[in-house]
């Protein structure tokens, strides 16, 4: 009995471990799909400005709590992207669009990664709370049933 | 079990010691290789950027214009002092590891000696 008891505080373990990792790796996914977005939208405010014909197009400039300042972009061919450690780089709209596509896509296959690392971790925590239940069974069908 | 002699006792605790040094250098050790990661691809991106194509480097809250030459020879000094640093991390991480897996063997041997005595 003592055995099964033993067991079942094993599985609990485990079970409170695996859920540990579970709620990380859920707040990463949760972090990478911010971070995805935010790019998304810097992407699509590129592939706008292009489609706008003003050659220097008046623009609202937000400067937070619904509101903004009047201004007017100097430089509609190019947009300075950041590269990360600190330093950007100016690129043609072009170049900032095709560059910032391929961190989205980073971004995309990272995400991908923590969900299928979750999807397995959900698996192996029902397999563990099927093991306990079976186990408790077992533990109550022993006490209804005892042996001579 | 619960009879524990108190120089395995002595060695547990030194051996839980180990092993929250050894988490703390691997938190370390992964923040020092996501900044190396990062620095990586800059570099990537600067040594591909034409020569006289405007570079801005973040200042505290400004953001500063640079050159291409000052920026590479600045990143690519991160990235050796990063290295350098991950290098560091992994040697005290193996020692570490060292260390754990002969306490962990002395705490066995001491324990099975004290069921067989």
């Amino acid at each position: 009995m003592s055995e099964r008891n033993e067991q079942l505080e094993r599985l609990a373990y485990e079970y409170q471990l695996l859920q540990g990792q579970a709620q990380l790796l859920a707040q990463n996914l949760e972090l990478l799909n911010l971070g995805r977005n935010e790019f998304q939208a810097v992407k699509e405010t590129l592939e706008g400005l292009k489609n706008v014909e003003d050659d220097k197009p008046e623009i609202l400039v937000p400067i937070g709590a619904g509101s903004f300042l009047k201004g007017r972009v100097e430089d509609k061919s190019n947009a300075i992207v950041s590269v990360g450690a600190g330093y950007a780089i100016e690129k043609s709209l072009d170049d900032a669009i095709a560059y910032l596509g391929e961190r989205i896509k980073e971004y995309e296959s990272a995400i991908a990664k923590t969900q299928e690392a979750l999807h397995q971790l959900e698996h192996k925590l029902q397999d563990l709370a099927q093991k306990a239940q079976k186990l408790q069974q077992q533990q109550a069908m022993g006490f209804k049933a005892p042996k001579k | 079990m619960q009879n524990i002699p108190p120089q395995v006792q002595a060695l547990l605790g030194q051996l839980e010691s180990y092993q929250q040094q050894i988490q703390l250098v691997i938190q370390q050790k992964q923040r020092v290789q996501v900044e190396l990661n990062d620095a990586k691809k800059a570099l990537e991106e600067i040594e591909k950027t034409e020569e006289g194509i405007p570079i801005y480097k973040t200042v505290g809250t400004l953001i500063v214009k640079s050159t291409k030459s000052k920026a590479l020879e600045e990143v690519k000094e991160k990235v050796e002092t990063l290295e350098v640093r991950l290098k560091a991390l992994e040697r005290q991480e193996q020692k570490l590891n060292e260390k754990i897996k002969e306490l962990t063997r002395q705490i066995q041997s001491a324990l099975r000696g004290g069921v067989a005595g």
